[in-house]
């Protein structure tokens, strides 16, 4: 069920435009991610997704406009210590084993040794990686690194939690410790980003779905605003085909593109 | 604790002293564990390859030592003055630089700006500078190491030979250390300014300053062997040395360390002290200005280095692959494919092609003008002698570049295993491919050095054709040799070549290749060194009764030639055959 009713914004972006050279991967887009809120960020490969993600992490900067995390400019060393980044294809030190990459992680976040430890435990058996925590990095499967980093994502306890692609690589089992996560987290106040191609997912876990393409976000709101905006009653496979122009025989693009100028989407 | 007292620490991490000590001393822990880590897997799981690593780098510490001993004996002998060395070392120190200067400034910019590892790291509450200095110590770490290995037995051994007290040995650490610092700081800075000011075009600025380099070498090279006067004579060494003025420029480091090492070497050593305290503030100075760069600017270049890279577009088919289609037209089309394929990654790859060229067109340029270089050439020991010298540096040179490019090519290609498998190609034609690739560039270039080379010397025809001959052999076993074991020893979890290449398997190859090339020349440099000095005195060699006709000398350069064809052979098909055998039951 969708919950309507979030805390204060964590994750701003507005008017955000990025150019790479001539190309516009980002354009004008503005967004919210209010406190205690899974927000879904959808859109086809190129759409403008990871550009977005990167630039709330800091490791991009806007060409203009402007992304603040938990009020801070994205990229200061005040949002980076509130913000947890899990990318879609995770860093490991090969060389450090699973519980010497978490101990570094909470050393960087100034923890005390006491709550370290009290909060590598915590999400070492949340995520189930205990069988393998004194074992070199180099050897782990792709689930494993998987696991292994979003505890150390979550082990300094982030206001802000942003994820690309996360159900890469894991097993069903692995997926559903995750999408818990999700659940816990947002329920904790934690704002969730996800960045996202399985829809099923988003269905069931968002509250709020971002739909970008071509780099504008084309259609945002809940499950239920995106049907009703688009006078669609179908799943939302149906719906994000519809809008991206995928859907056959529908020049879905056009109709976002008229839905927009229309004003009836952002 | 209290959530009162966690929130505490989570907002004093926020504060920048707190950050900065949080910082270094979990970067500092980090490496540590790593370093440890990589040790103890050595230790517990690669034994072999430990002592090997160990064992080939007490021979080219001792090689080295021998060979400078040498020499500085025979300088030594001349009684000249301590000037001779102080040119010696600039010209070594003056080298050593440069290559540091470039080598730190690639490291450092990768490190930096095409690293997964510091991607992960800018996400982190991590001072930009202390991210800096992670990646820093790394590359200063590789770079003391080779300057280590490389420096301290030309050091030990002239300090042996003109009997250098104490005090000389014990400051060749710090004089060695502090020494890479001046140019990695260098190098650093100027890897993070460019990645700041032209973000697009990192490899067309690599370009420009390798271009002038290769042209500044070659003039200084051209203008050494045009030194007038007759070699040796006094008036000749003033000219030339003149001509090397410039390495004893006040405001150069290379000049700093020459003095240090002769000052300190003839127990001078207020003025060497001297010297070595100038390079170890100079370094200290360069590490700062580095640090403080990256603390101004790290962030901003690495947006820009992320977010404004070249969008230019490339033809699908161009005249390479044209060239490669009608050369190759023999070939099976998809090993002539595969070939295309190579080519097109080596030549979109400058860090690749621009090292092939710039060794090659020096030794082109050094062959160009031999006579130049040596007054000895009218006597046919030394003709012969500087031939196979020319020959040997060649293959040494193609031993490395083999090692360094081809080695790596079956462990990045490993990685695109899901889609070779798949292709309607054999593994076996994919091995070929690479050989294939290899054979051609390395045949073209080197065969061109060593014609250039034996036209200038002017040595026999027999000799000529045993010399095109030899390298096609070496070309061949090289080639195969780094193929074979490539695809025997692959990394697969490795993205770097040149971490590739800096492993086991590229140190064995390295080995494999340099016995290789020790039977193969040696083979036919033997019967030629004893047919001329059976023929003709000279000086520096013992005589020897042994005086073949011309007949005896053939027929023993034809058997040589037999083989060291033989070994070509089994340079070719032992390496490719363990190599298909592995491909073949090869998992991806």
């Amino acid at each position: 069920m969708t919950r309507t009713s979030f805390g204060e914004p964590r994750i701003v972006f507005q008017n955000v435009i990025k150019q790479f050279g001539p190309k516009t991967a980002v354009n004008g887009v503005s967004f919210e991610v209010r406190s205690g809120e899974i927000f879904a960020f959808l859109g086809p490969n190129g759409a403008g997704k990871t550009t977005s993600i990167k630039m709330i992490c800091g490791l991009m900067k806007p060409t203009s406009g402007q992304v603040l995390v938990c009020g801070h400019a994205a990229g200061t060393a005040e949002a980076r210590s509130r913000i947890a980044y899990v990318p879609d294809q995770p860093f490991l030190y090969d060389k450090l084993t699973g519980r010497e990459f978490l101990t570094f992680v909470t050393q960087m976040y100034g923890m005390p040794p006491e709550l370290a430890t009290e909060r590598i435990s915590k999400y070492v058996q949340l995520f189930e990686i205990e069988g393998f925590l004194d074992q070199l990095c180099e050897g782990y499967s792709q689930g494993m690194k998987q696991r292994l980093v979003f505890a150390s994502a979550l082990v300094h306890e982030p206001e802000v939690l942003v994820v690309d692609e996360p159900f890469v690589g894991l097993d069903p089992r692995s997926a559903r410790i995750v999408k818990r996560t999700f659940v816990d987290q947002a329920r904790s106040g934690v704002a969730v980003l996800m960045s996202i191609h399985l829809l099923s997912i988003a269905e069931d876990l968002a509250d709020r779905i971002g739909i970008i393409n071509h780099g504008k976000i084309i259609s945002m709101g809940t499950l239920g605003e995106l049907r009703d905006n688009l006078a669609h009653d179908g799943s939302l496979e149906d719906l994000f085909l519809a809008i991206t122009g995928d859907s056959e025989g529908e020049p879905g693009g056009d109709k976002a593109a008229d839905a927009v100028a229309e004003g009836l989407l952002p | 604790m209290s959530p009162e007292n966690e929130l505490k620490s989570m907002v004093a991490a926020i504060n920048p002293e707190v950050l900065d000590k949080n910082s270094k001393a979990s970067l500092k822990l980090l490496r540590g564990r790593i370093f440890h880590n990589l040790l103890a897997d050595l230790w517990q799981n690669n034994r072999l390859r430990l002592a090997i690593a160990i064992f080939c780098c007490t021979i080219f510490w001792l090689g080295m030592f021998v060979l400078f001993f040498g020499g500085f004996e025979f300088v030594e002998s001349f009684r000249l003055t301590s000037e001779i060395y102080e040119y010696l070392f600039g010209i070594f120190f003056f080298t050593l630089f440069v290559m540091l200067f470039f080598s730190n400034g690639i490291i450092i910019y990768a490190g930096l700006f095409h690293s997964r590892e510091t991607n992960w790291l800018m996400t982190q509450p991590l001072a930009e500078d202390r991210i800096f200095i992670h990646k820093f110590v790394e590359s200063f770490a590789f770079a003391s190491w080779g300057v280590l290995l490389l420096g301290s037995p030309v050091l030990v051994a002239y300090g042996l030979s003109i009997r250098a007290p104490a005090l000389f040995y014990i400051s060749i650490l710090p004089l060695l250390i502090a020494y890479v610092g001046i140019p990695a700081g260098l190098g650093s800075c100027s890897a993070m300014i460019i990645a700041w000011m032209v973000p697009r075009r990192p490899k067309t600025i690599l370009l420009c300053l390798i271009s002038i380099l290769v042209f500044s070498l070659v003039f200084f090279i051209w203008r050494l062997v045009r030194t007038p006067g007759t070699a040796l004579t006094a008036d000749w060494m003033d000219a030339f040395l003149n001509r090397l003025q410039f390495s004893r420029h006040p405001l150069l480091p290379s000049r700093w360390m020459s003095f240090a090492v002769v000052n300190l070497g003839t127990g001078k050593f207020i003025v060497g002290l001297q010297y070595l305290f100038v390079t170890i503030t100079n370094a200290a100075m360069a590490w700062l200005t580095a640090t403080w760069v990256s603390h101004k600017i790290l962030r901003i270049a690495f947006y820009r280095a992320q977010g404004e890279r070249s969008a230019r577009r490339r033809k699908a088919s161009n005249a390479i692959d044209k060239f490669f289609n009608r050369i190759f037209w023999f070939i099976d089309p998809h090993v002539r494919l595969l070939m295309i394929k190579d080519a097109r990654c080596f030549l979109r790859d400058p860090a690749q092609w621009s090292q092939f060229i710039i060794f090659f067109g020096l030794l082109a340029a050094y062959f160009w003008n031999i006579r130049k270089f040596s007054s000895n050439l009218d006597n046919l020991v030394w003709r012969n002698l500087i031939s196979f010298l020319n020959l040997s540096v060649t293959a040494l040179l193609l031993a490395t570049f083999t090692s360094r490019f081809i080695f790596p090519m079956m462990s990045l290609e490993g990685r695109n295993a899901w889609m070779l498998n798949l292709l309607p190609v054999r593994r076996s034609q994919i091995l070929w491919g690479k050989f294939t690739f290899s054979f051609s560039l390395s045949l073209f270039a080197s065969e061109l050095l060593l014609i250039i080379s034996d036209l200038q010397l002017g040595v026999y025809p027999a000799i000529v054709v045993s010399h095109v001959l030899l390298i096609m052999v070496i070309c061949a076993g090289l080639s195969a040799i780094s193929v074979g074991l490539g695809a025997k020893m692959p990394n697969y979890r490795e993205t770097d070549p040149s971490k590739i290449a800096a492993g086991f398997g590229g140190t064995l190859n390295l080995v494999v290749s340099l016995l290789f090339l020790l039977m193969t020349i040696g083979a036919v440099s033997l019967p030629c060194h004893l047919y001329f000095i059976g023929i003709q005195s000279a000086e520096g060699f013992r005589n020897f009764d042994l005086k073949w006709s011309s007949d005896q000398f053939q027929f023993w350069l034809i058997v040589a030639m037999i083989f060291s064809i033989a070994i070509g052979v089994l340079a070719v098909l032992v390496p490719i055959r363990i190599g298909l055998r592995q491909l073949a039951e090869q998992e991806f």
